[in-house]
């Protein structure tokens, strides 16, 4: 355990995701957990458990933080390098697929398309406005049937004669299932009519006009789901791969930039008993200064200000060069 | 003494401004676009309309509050739903029992006698022709102003010293009268701008093309210049203010049309569909000519001629060889997902590019 390990952190609006790999990418231990709204403390949880397990012998060389809390993140731990989900989920597919040409990522909120040509990404897609078609949605529609998530996928493969329902806006979609439910169909067909659903939304969202080559590789947390897989294939007729680590994929990805990053250079890794025993806060509060109203953020860590954000004037924000400009001892 | 008013359009109230007061009448600006507007336009606006017809009634309720008793608009024609704001604004802020005259200028092929019509009612006043051509000048120089910016943003030592100096002229535009004050401002900008020191890092080009309202204004399209400047960025629009009115006012006068619209639109869309779908396409192929490094698409949710513009991008990818990167914009409060987005396009650019960053993105 000598040898250095790199951290990747993976924060999503339901999971929250750790990985660890080594020197030479291997993922020594990865962790899925539910963010449950409450971002910092899970990561917190998650580190100390990993404390737990390895302690001091675990040497940490670099770290990354990705998804939709990757700033949040990175003040918390410390990280070297700071990238979006798509990159990262990209790194990490053309890490253990080398040749692939098209991922399916669908995470809690957001579902991507992203595609590869000779190992560089060409052309991606991010869902905008609407979450119609993802893991939360899933995930409620599950809740309401009284079918635990993990076992969605098996219910709904035994489907024979899957119902049509209109997968174009989660509203419309819920509606129409409460109908069809109504008029007695099985449960199973439901479901699988649903996943249908879901699969033609996307297609005819996201993969609207753009060329689908295989392999095709689907991850993200939905992946789980195996009716989702066997829908997709069904409708594009070809075989889907889902990796072995499809959850955590963000985090491997960042965690191999972060490996790439700090080649030669010493991490900015706080050190786990420093964010073990830290408190942090967020405290928020509306700038009346001009007529923009600005929704300021501010990030506290026992007690002092870390960082803020949200303001357009960068007032706030940029706050180095304000106290710089402001500051009377100089 | 009519109170006069007008929407929001980026910084189209600089010139605006000045240009009721020259003609001598009281202005009234309404509060930046901001939150509490799109909140009272959501409340009485149509459900699906597009984001620039709520910003405008939240603006008008303002603008009304603050004292306003005439508004000013320009109409439009053509199957965009533009052609149909001004009528439907005054329907409804009469049944919200608003007693304000809303003068809406049509352009001048939809009738001469009805743009006279119009026009009268504020142009009723002295030496028109040297008041316009001033303010025409003026609005040059306002979006040199917006161009200087866009390239210095990226470049600038001292992060946000450009924005500083670009927010302290719009605030401080508000405070002056007439041209002449509002030239001296400009130039005072002008100034700083220049002496904002740079630094020659290694900056990429972007152009920025779309629908009319939200790419000119900023808060609409949730800063995206901002962003993209800070992130490195060089911006180039395809559209100013001086530049709509050229294209919009003064060149159907003389029947002419824009060069570049007119070369680039000729195989994929020939004919008008409305909007603003043919700059769109017609820019991004220019872009594309230019060298440039990516384009990126804005529009607000439901847009038409848009969405025809995006499918048109689409068809003709395999010509332009440029990434391309559709934003839908509409009430979204958060910049958080835009920024997710615009990183991973500028990875994706950095990725393409021979001396980029390659390497560490995508190949072991």
């Amino acid at each position: 355990m000598k040898e250095g390990f790199f951290l990747g952190i993976d924060i999503g609006s339901v999971s929250t995701n750790v990985v660890l790999i080594d020197k030479n990418g291997g993922v020594i231990e990865n962790m899925y957990l539910r963010t449950q709204g409450k971002p910092i403390e899970v990561l917190q949880k998650a580190l100390a458990t990993l404390y737990e397990k390895y302690g001091d012998s675990l040497r940490i060389k670099g770290v990354g933080t990705t998804g939709s809390g990757r700033h949040l993140a990175s003040l918390v731990v410390g990280a070297d390098i700071v990238k979006n989900e798509i990159t990262a989920h990209a790194k990490a597919a053309i890490y253990f697929v080398p040749d692939v040409r098209t991922i399916i990522e669908i995470g809690g909120q957001d579902s991507k398309i992203i595609l590869i040509k000779d190992r560089i990404v060409i052309d991606f897609a991010m869902n905008t406005i609407c979450a119609a078609g993802t893991g939360s949605f899933l995930d409620r529609q599950a809740e309401r049937l009284n079918i635990p998530i993990e076992k969605f996928g098996e219910t709904a493969i035994k489907s024979q004669n899957p119902v049509r329902i209109a997968g174009r806006c989660a509203v419309f979609a819920e509606s129409d299932m409460i109908h069809k439910q109504q008029l007695g169909h099985r449960c199973e067909d439901i479901l699988f009519g649903l996943c249908l659903a879901l699969a033609r939304n996307y297609l005819t969202n996201l993969a609207k006009g753009k060329n689908l080559e295989n392999p095709i590789l689907f991850q993200g947390g939905v992946a789980a789901n195996i009716a989702m897989k066997k829908a997709f294939e069904q409708l594009l007729g070809t075989q889907i791969i889902v990796p072995k680590f499809y959850n955590v994929m963000g985090a491997i990805g960042i965690a191999l930039l972060a490996k790439e990053r700090t080649k030669g250079l010493i991490t900015k890794f706080r050190g786990f008993e420093n964010i073990n025993g830290c408190k942090f806060e967020t405290k928020g509060f509306e700038c009346h200064d001009c007529s923009n109203y600005c929704e300021v953020v501010g990030f506290y860590s026992n007690g002092s200000l870390v960082a803020r954000w949200g303001d357009r004037c960068q007032k706030y924000s940029s706050n180095r060069n304000y106290h710089i400009e402001n500051s009377k001892n100089l | 003494m009519r109170k006069i008013t007008f929407p929001h359009m980026g910084n189209l109230f600089v010139i605006a401004k000045v240009l009721f007061e020259e003609l001598g009448f009281e202005v009234v600006v309404p509060p930046y676009n901001n939150r509490i507007a799109i909140e009272i336009g959501k409340r009485l606006s149509p459900e699906f309309i597009c984001l620039p017809f709520k910003l405008n009634m939240g603006n008008f309720i303002q603008a009304i509050e603050m004292g306003a008793d005439t508004i000013v608009i320009f109409g439009g024609c053509g199957p965009c739903r533009f052609g149909y704001y001004g009528a439907l604004e005054k329907e409804i802020l009469k049944d919200l029992g608003y007693d304000i005259e809303m003068i809406v200028i049509e352009p001048l092929f939809y009738g001469l006698r009805n743009f006279l019509e119009q026009v009268s009612k504020i142009f009723a006043r002295k030496n028109i022709a040297s008041i316009l051509k001033r303010v025409y000048r003026l609005a040059k120089k306002v979006d040199g102003i917006e161009r200087k910016a866009h390239f210095l943003r990226p470049r600038e030592m001292v992060k946000g010293s450009v924005d500083k100096i670009y927010e302290r002229f719009r605030k401080e535009s508000l405070q002056v009268y007439g041209v002449d004050q509002m030239e001296r401002l400009v130039d005072t900008a002008n100034v700083l701008l220049d002496n904002v020191y740079i630094v020659n890092e290694k900056v990429r080009k972007i152009g920025i093309v779309g629908e009319i309202y939200t790419i000119i204004d900023c808060f609409s399209s949730l800063n995206i210049e901002k962003i993209l400047g800070e992130m490195g960025c060089e911006v180039e629009r395809n559209l100013y203010i001086s530049q709509w009115i050229d294209t919009h006012l003064i060149y159907p006068i003389f029947k002419r049309k824009d060069q570049i619209v007119k070369r680039y639109s000729k195989d994929v869309m020939p004919v008008l569909i409305g909007g603003h779908a043919r700059e769109t396409i017609s820019y991004a192929k220019y872009f594309a000519a230019q060298k440039y490094d990516g384009i990126l698409h804005i529009f607000p949710l439901t847009c038409m001629p848009e969405i025809i513009a995006k499918s048109v991008l689409n068809g003709i990818k395999n010509q332009i060889d440029i990434p391309i990167m559709h934003v839908v914009v509409d009430e979204i409060d958060s910049d958080v997902g835009i920024k997710t987005r615009l990183e991973a396009f500028l990875d994706l650019i950095e990725a393409r590019s021979e001396d980029g960053e390659r390497g560490l993105l995508f190949r072991d």
